[in-house]
């Protein structure tokens, strides 16, 4: 057994779950390719495990009010083939290249999120459509924005008790992408990553931009969005927002995985690429 | 502390008491004593330990035993009946796709499961299943043409 | 020649075990009343140890037995005798082994472990072996002046240098004075991890009958066997290494690793199996480390372009105990000019004693570190001659009749390197050229060239036992152990070939146990189809001597008249009159009922003849057994704009002697190539400035994977035979690694004009690279 000891329940309802995870030292347990990971690791310890995948609440994607809902148990894989997501598609690029084939069928966007990794690939672009966290606790539901709901390196704005359900995404950009660098092409985690959407209203352009890893949590860039407003996007002005974007991350040093130098480089390039591929999608 | 579990393991069903605290490896290989599911790294970054679990494939490395209380697995040992080859089996030894041996039921197990949901793989296809699943003697050629072939010979027994 | 089976694409004859799950490893190996054992490492790079404090830890229910270095105090070592199992009095890496819980469940032992306290007094971190080399007041052995040695090891006194090997060929100062052309530049090739997908193991048994039983995932069961002996004082002859299916080896499970401690543990816990299998991050700070060598390179070249002088110095980062790295110094001293006709020849390569985990064995052995250098230095010079690098080597290639950096002539059987070098660009020039060249993206090719001889001692042994059964097959043993290379079938082609039976006649015992085998030096340096495929055909001669000697009493007919075909002893003159193996294995009995015949069992032993020390001071000597050349050649495409590189192409012709089984010598070249490659992209173990491996999980530890390998990918053999191998072969196991990481630095610069000399060439690197060039007015970084 590699594993520290722990007792397991596996509640049928979410009222059950928030009622055992009240309780002292308890962790919920979503798809587990992290959790598992973490007390193997010894970064994580827990006396009570508590596995929500039975809880039918957590569950689906659909569309209530012109608004998309995820559920926090939906798992990378049902992410990437739901038609209600395809408009999504920073979202589905994520969700697509976030761990490898295994993972994504076990791999849950709740656990994703609440893991709050600055990297994390379905945060990042998740960020990009005005996400609203949905959770419940033993004194009930209440809404949080999916921006404040990260507090800082994998901390997020849930208290003892408290179970996220699911996900609302208030805005859809007409297009979206979702880039990011890595070490090798396969399996590996983002080194730097770039979401982004673009949306035409009355010949005026609205920029959408998420990044990860190069501040404590994923973020939303939203002195940049309004610096991009406008309506032409011109190289000019793209190169002024990377300046100005610039000054606003600070990649932290010693990462294994990229320096902060090489991150701002991906991130402009990103910008760029993204921007040009986004623009021409929109003209089509 | 302990539990019990019920599931099917590779169509035989089974009931037994386990410790909260193992992985659905550890109960494959420690309580079933079915070595052929391999542990590379304990952390599902290398896909030795791949099983089919109700249909999809799974590192079982990174899954509480609990987690597939109620749920039928599939492993290497139960692909075909005891003395026959799969045709996976058949395409990986025909190809040259087997050196030391260790990758090789995670890298069988992710195929199958390919090719259970998609007789018609593309490249991509192939690429994404096996993406993850490290094989550190084959540089991969002879992997991808036994998956290839896997196909062909599945196709040519179904007709 | 025809053969029956030399040259075809026998399947392996591990397969079925393989793809069915039933083959054996380490880990499967499950006895009653096993113990299991957990390691307690260091966190400290370099530090006294000034206390354990084990008591709260023995108190754990369920924990049989704690063990720390004090009691298994003793220096062992095959060269130099300068380690313990565990660290006694200091620890000199961050994982070396402090202490051992042994306890009824590994889920004990890991809990227990917790509660052991060590109380350590730091010491100055040595990690770069030039440094360190020059730090006489930081010696991470204080005491190794008083080492036991072998001979041929040279040691500087009072320094962290535990090795120095020296090659004095010609007059080094003459040839500086009469260049026309000096270049002097360094190289740098990082430690890296093998990342064999079987984590090592051992579980370890000792009887108080006095025998000692090991189970190991060893390449090397007969050098397991010679240290536990050396350690623990039992004979050899009641110590049994046995091994079964080894996961991946690659060099990181050659000479010994964890296998003297588990003896330890064993012997102090008599009459109980206990199991020490390491976990994947134990694996890079537990095992062995390769590559970790920095170089420096002067060269003295003619207006022709003749290559008149080499002067080199390398430091090899040899980790807290030099036993590992010893030879890799040699290997790599020997191997540092290449495949090159030079007449002048000046080597100091220093083994350096450094605050991480031992430098071993490394599929390649020194040559792709020397490699990386010597051809990024061949590339260098071309360009400063404005020659093209491929008629830059062409003319100062090795070939028969000249003289290589240790004194050897080459032969023509060592091989034709020109026709490599043709054949790798004809295949170059046939690629499709990938049209998606646009702004930002840029293809470009690569070439280098190799040369690569098996590093071992001069006595290196071998040996082959064929059993004649009831049913006339079969049965073979040898000493090398099947890791993947194939090494089981290609040996049963031999035996088949020579013995004139169909293959599925012969079985290859897929165990080694050292209580039953034949001897076998170790399965390392590509040397198994060369040398055990030489015993195997000395035994198969050995048989048929003793078939032909029982067919003629059986026949009566000269031994000269007889022949051997298909499982039968056969007259030549008589078509008619013949015995067949099966009935001579039953002990024939004539009409009256006399047996006469014994049992046939061939024998055959194989060792290098002709082998010698090198000259301590100019060495020159003839060490080398064999040399391989070959060629390597890629197409890349780099992203100017973020450094991202694929290989589009690659491609390797090797002469590698008489190709026993194509299908598993491509196996053999691909598996090397794309390690190769790995390491040109991205591997690296990267240490914090205390020593610690910051990324000994493959979370961070990427290894490439099936989305990153070229498009096309082909190996092409040159079958030149080797005068001294069976039926004209020669090992390849570990050669595609050599040229991999040159090639692709010189297709960066021939698309970039960058010339990068640190691996790993990650995208930073060469994003960086490309950065300074524009901003040096593209001036080339040479």
């Amino acid at each position: 057994m590699i594993l520290p000891e722990f007792n397991y329940f596996k509640p049928k309802n979410i009222e059950d779950a928030i009622d055992l995870l009240s309780r002292n030292d308890a962790k919920p347990l979503a798809g587990g390719t992290d959790i598992v990971v973490h007390m193997r690791e010894g970064k994580s310890a827990a006396s009570m495990i508590v596995d929500l995948k039975d809880i039918n609440e957590l569950k689906g994607i659909y569309e209530i009010d012109n608004k998309t809902w995820i559920g926090a148990l939906s798992t990378m894989r049902e992410i990437s083939k739901s038609p209600i997501l395809k408009s999504h598609k920073a979202l589905v690029q994520g969700a697509k290249c976030m761990g490898c084939h295994e993972i994504r069928f076990r791999a849950t966007i709740g656990g994703n999120v609440c893991n709050a990794s600055p990297s994390g690939d379905v945060s990042v672009p998740l960020l990009l459509y005005d996400t609203q966290v949905v959770i419940q606790g033993q004194n009930g539901e209440r809404s949080v924005e999916l921006e404040s709901f990260f507090k800082g390196y994998g901390k997020v704005d849930l208290g003892k008790g408290e179970v996220v359900k699911g996900f609302f995404l208030k805005k859809t950009p007409t297009r979206s992408c979702y880039q990011r660098s890595t070490r090798v092409k396969g399996m590996d985690l983002a080194s730097v990553s770039l979401a982004m959407g673009i949306e035409e209203i009355n010949n005026e352009k609205k920029v959408y931009l998420s990044l990860g890893a190069v501040m404590p949590k994923p973020i939303r860039m939203r002195e940049i969005e309004d610096y991009l407003k406008g309506s032409e996007i011109t190289d000019e002005k793209v190169n002024s927002a990377y300046i100005l974007l610039k000054e606003l991350i600070s990649p932290r040093e010693g990462s294994l995985r990229a320096t902060p130098w090489y991150k701002k480089e991906m991130i402009n390039y990103f910008l760029k690429k993204g921007l040009t591929n986004l623009l021409e999608e929109v003209t089509k | 502390m302990k539990k019990i579990i019920r599931l099917k393991v590779n169509g035989k069903e089974i009931t037994k008491e386990v410790d909260t605290n193992i992985t659905l490896l550890e109960f494959i290989r420690d309580y079933l004593n079915l070595h052929g599911t391999k542990l590379g790294c304990g952390n599902g970054e290398c896909g030795a330990c791949t099983i089919i679990m109700d249909g999809k494939p799974i590192r079982s490395c990174i899954i509480l035993a609990l987690e597939a209380d109620g749920s039928e697995i599939l492993t290497i040992e139960g692909i075909t009946k005891e003395d026959e080859l799969h045709p996976i089996q058949e395409a990986f030894i025909e190809q040259g796709a087997v050196q030391c041996g260790y990758c090789t039921p995670g890298m069988i197990m992710a195929t199958k499961a390919l090719l259970d949901a998609n007789l018609d793989p593309n490249h991509e296809d192939i690429e994404q299943a096996l993406g993850g699943h490290i094989c550190r003697c084959t540089g991969y050629k002879h992997i991808i043409d036994a998956v290839k072939l896997s196909k062909d010979l599945i196709n040519i027994n179904k007709q | 020649m025809e053969y029956r089976y030399v040259g075809e694409n026998i399947k392996r004859v591990d397969a079925i075990e393989k793809v069915n799950g039933n083959a054996v490893f380490v880990a499967d190996i499950k006895l009653p009343g096993m113990l299991y054992a957990k390691v307690l490492r260091s966190t400290k790079g370099h530090a006294i140890i000034k206390d354990i404090d084990i008591s709260e830890a023995e108190s754990f229910a369920g924990v049989v037995k704690i063990i720390t270095g004090k009691e298994f105090s003793s220096l062992f070592g095959a060269c130099i005798s300068d380690q313990t199992p565990l660290a006694v009095d200091k620890v000199r890496y961050v994982g070396e082994p402090v202490a051992v819980v042994i306890a009824d469940t590994e889920f004990i032992a890991r809990k227990a472990l917790k509660k052991i306290k060590v109380e350590y007094e730091d010491q100055k971190v040595l990690l770069d072996p030039f440094e360190a080399a020059r730090d006489s007041k930081n010696l991470i052995h204080p005491k190794s002046n008083t080492y036991h040695r072998i001979d041929s090891i040279n040691p500087i006194n009072d320094s962290n240098i535990f090795h120095h090997f020296k090659i004095n060929k010609g007059d080094i100062e003459k040839a500086f004075k009469e260049a026309d052309l000096v270049i002097e530049k360094d190289y740098y090739f990082p430690s890296i991890h093998h990342v064999q997908l079987e984590p090592h193991g051992a579980v370890a048994y000792y009887r108080t009958n006095g025998t000692m039983s090991m189970w190991s995932s060893t390449q090397a069961p007969y050098v397991v066997r010679n240290a536990i002996s050396e350690l623990l004082g039992i004979p050899q002859r009641k110590i049994r290494v046995k091994v079964s299916y080894v996961g991946g080896g690659f060099g990181g499970k050659s000479d010994v690793t964890i296998e003297p401690l588990a003896a330890c543990l064993a012997r102090a816990v008599p009459n109980r199996p206990i199991r020490l299998i390491l976990t994947r991050e134990e694996m890079v700070e537990g095992t062995v480390i390769g590559r970790g060598i920095y170089s420096k390179y002067r060269t003295a070249i003619n207006r022709d372009g003749k290559i008149l002088g080499e002067k080199i110095e390398i430091y090899v980062r040899g980790g807290g105990y030099g036993e590992y790295a010893v030879n890799i110094v040699n290997g790599a001293g020997i191997s540092a000019t290449g495949p090159y006709e030079i007449p002048n020849i000046k080597v100091d390569c220093y083994g350096v004693y450094t605050n991480t985990p031992p430098t071993g064995a490394c599929r390649g052995y020194g040559h792709p570190e020397v490699h990386w250098a010597c051809e990024r230095q061949r590339d260098i010079i071309a360009q400063n001659l404005e020659m093209s690098p491929i008629e830059f080597r062409l003319k100062n290639i090795l070939k028969p009749g000249k003289k290589n950096s240790i004194g050897q002539t080459m032969q023509k059987h060592n091989g034709r390197l020109d026709l490599c070098v043709e054949k790798v660009l004809n295949e170059l020039n046939k690629s499709i050229r990938y049209d998606n060249e646009t702004k930002d993206i840029v293809t470009s090719k690569g070439v280098a060239v190799f040369m690569k001889c098996p590093v071992m001692p001069t006595n290196a042994q071998s040996g082959a036992i064929l059993k004649l059964n009831e049913d006339g097959g079969i049965t073979l043993s040898v000493g090398a152990i099947e890791m993947g290379q194939g090494c089981n079938t290609v040996l049963a082609q031999i035996a088949a070939e020579a013995l004139k039976i169909t293959i599925d006649k012969v079985e290859v015992v897929p165990e080694v146990d050292t209580f039953t085998s034949p001897y076998e030096w170790q399965t390392v340096a590509s040397h198994t189809t060369w040398a055990v495929g030489n015993a195997v055909l000395l035994a198969a001669e050995d048989m048929i001597s003793k078939l032909m000697k029982a067919a003629s009493g059986i026949l009566n007919e000269a031994k000269e008249n007889l022949y051997i075909n298909n499982g039968r002893v056969l007259s030549k003159t008589n078509e008619k009159s013949f015995i067949t193996f099966e009935e001579i294995s039953q002990g024939y009995k004539d009409s009256s009922g006399q047996a006469l015949n014994v049992p046939i069992i061939g024998v055959g032993n194989f060792v290098p003849k002709g082998l010698t020390y090198l000259d301590p001071k100019t060495g020159q000597g003839n060490i080398a057994a064999d040399w391989t050349m070959g060629c390597q050649g890629v197409e890349i495409e780099v992203n100017s704009k973020t450094g991202d590189m694929s290989i589009l192409n690659m491609v390797t012709a090797i002469d590698a002697g008489k190709i026993i089984n194509p299908q598993l010598a491509e196996g053999q070249i691909f598996g090397a190539a794309i390690q190769a490659m790995g390491a040109v992209l991205h591997e690296e173990l990267i240490f914090s400035k205390d020593g610690v491996i910051r990324n000994k999980s493959l979370t961070d530890y990427k290894t490439p994977g099936i989305e990153d390998i070229p498009k096309e990918h082909n190996t092409i053999f040159i079958e030149t035979p080797e005068e001294g191998g069976p039926f004209g072969a020669r090992g390849l196991g570990e050669h595609g690694t050599v040229g991999i990481a040159p090639a692709i630095a010189s297709a960066l610069y021939n698309g970039l004009k960058i010339n990068l000399r640190t691996l790993p060439l990650n995208k930073e690197k060469v994003l960086t690279a490309i950065r300074e060039r524009r901003e040096m007015n593209d001036i080339t970084g040479v």
